[in-house]
């Protein structure tokens, strides 16, 4: 089998072996120290007799393909962007999302008479509605508004003060599909969260620093009771 | 067959066993190429080294118009002529003294007669011993290896079979092994003494 492998580096140092066979090589080189050996000084003989060989020792292979390794593993570590393709279906597809987005997002700004007027008297509004709807959700277990803030296009944080209790609880309200003017009118019919089966309301996220997580299931249900 | 495009599209595929089997390929003619450029044995291989790893790195670039040696040789000349003027551009901010001392520490300058006489010691060696093989293998080694023939090529030239040409190719090249074999073993035994 050996002599079989000896032969078949003859045939690879003059180009003379097929693809396959190559691959199955390769792996005998690495794996068989002999074949690995044999190889590295028939190359060394080849340099030898074009008088291209200045030392017998050298051996440049570990070295290389450590420092491979190395760079190998930290570009592992950098983020690269992903190359793109402008005319891709997949870009032109995101594209398509993001000027819809836009669009929906400018839709409102576009009712409304003048710019300026229209942002701060909808500023206004909104701040009124986010204030009212969370005004209702606390009166739901009976905490008290300290302090909210918008956390996103779809969602809010709001913190309570609990007067039993003497604590207070940080309550995250997602809301789903339901445009930022409607969510005060939604919440006459009860909680306005809503989860991806549509119909049932949910508290999405409920913490706090100090109450129990028993305390917080109780608001939780609560919530949910009130909905029913 | 093209053997060395198989091995590249392995590498392409991130295997670097492939690699490693181009590298042990090559390495000695690289070296000696950069060294002619150079005169510096040991930055030779520092140069060769890092050529090798940029090749890896550039290796999706590599399309095979030219021989894969072709395309490393390129690589490594440049690097090379990068390190030189890079060299040359800090040694302007040193003073005439230092810039004297730096340049009499590199070889760039000055030859280095001991590795150009093992590379012509060792190539007469090596030719002694194509001398002293039978003569139908001794002629079917040098055709291939000094005129660069294929075997098919070579089977007509002979008219013998393919198999004969490879069978009497390895056979050159296992002799030539073992002489070679023998004389590192009294290399070693000189320098032990």
């Amino acid at each position: 089998m050996s002599k079989l492998f000896e032969q078949k580096l003859s045939l690879l140092m003059d180009g003379e072996i097929t693809p396959f066979e190559t691959k199955r090589l390769v792996d005998e080189i690495h794996s068989n120290s002999h074949l690995r050996s044999l190889w590295l000084r028939m190359n060394k003989h080849k340099a030898a007799m074009h008088g291209e060989l200045l030392d017998q020792n050298l051996d440049l292979s570990k070295k290389i393909i450590s420092q491979i390794n190395k760079s190998t593993q930290n570009t592992k570590t950098l983020k690269t962007w992903p190359k793109f393709n402008f005319l891709s279906p997949t870009y032109m597809k995101a594209c398509c999302y993001l000027i819809g987005f836009f669009f929906i997002l400018s839709l409102p700004l576009l009712n409304l008479p003048s710019p300026s007027s229209s942002v701060s008297s909808k500023q206004n509004l909104l701040s009124l509605n986010n204030e009212a709807l969370l005004l209702d959700l606390g009166a739901n277990f009976n905490g008290n508004l300290k302090d909210y803030r918008i956390t996103s296009s779809s969602s809010m944080e709001a913190n309570y003060f609990i007067p039993g209790d003497e604590k207070s609880v940080r309550l995250k309200v997602f809301f789903d599909r339901i445009p930022e003017q409607e969510w005060l009118g939604t919440i006459n019919n009860g909680v306005t969260v809503h989860t991806k089966s549509g119909s049932t309301p949910l508290i999405l996220n409920l913490s706090s620093e100090n109450l129990p997580n028993q305390r917080l299931i109780k608001i939780s249900n609560t919530f949910l009771e009130k909905n029913k | 067959m093209n053997s060395e495009k198989s091995l590249i599209n392995l590498v392409k595929k991130g295997d670097k066993k492939a690699y490693e089997v181009l590298v042990l390929q090559y390495q000695d003619r690289l070296v000696f190429s950069v060294y002619k450029f150079l005169k510096d044995y040991e930055l030779a291989q520092d140069i060769a080294q890092e050529a090798f790893v940029k090749a890896f790195k550039n290796i999706e670039k590599f399309r095979g118009d030219s021989s894969f040696y072709t395309w490393i040789y390129r690589i490594a000349i440049n690097t090379a002529k990068n390190f030189l003027s890079s060299k040359s551009r800090k040694s302007e901010i040193y003073d005439d003294e230092i810039m004297e001392l730096k340049l009499s520490e590199s070889a760039v300058t000055s030859e280095n007669p001991e590795n150009i006489l093992e590379a012509e010691e060792l190539r007469s060696l090596m030719m002694d011993a194509i001398q002293g093989l039978p003569d139908d293998i001794r002629t079917t080694l040098s055709l291939r290896e000094f005129d660069g023939l294929s075997y098919e090529e070579i089977a007509e030239v002979q008219n013998c079979p393919i198999g004969t040409v490879r069978s009497r190719i390895h056979k050159g090249r296992e002799i030539l092994d073992k002489t070679f074999s023998k004389y590192n073993m009294s290399n070693l035994e000189t320098n032990l003494i």
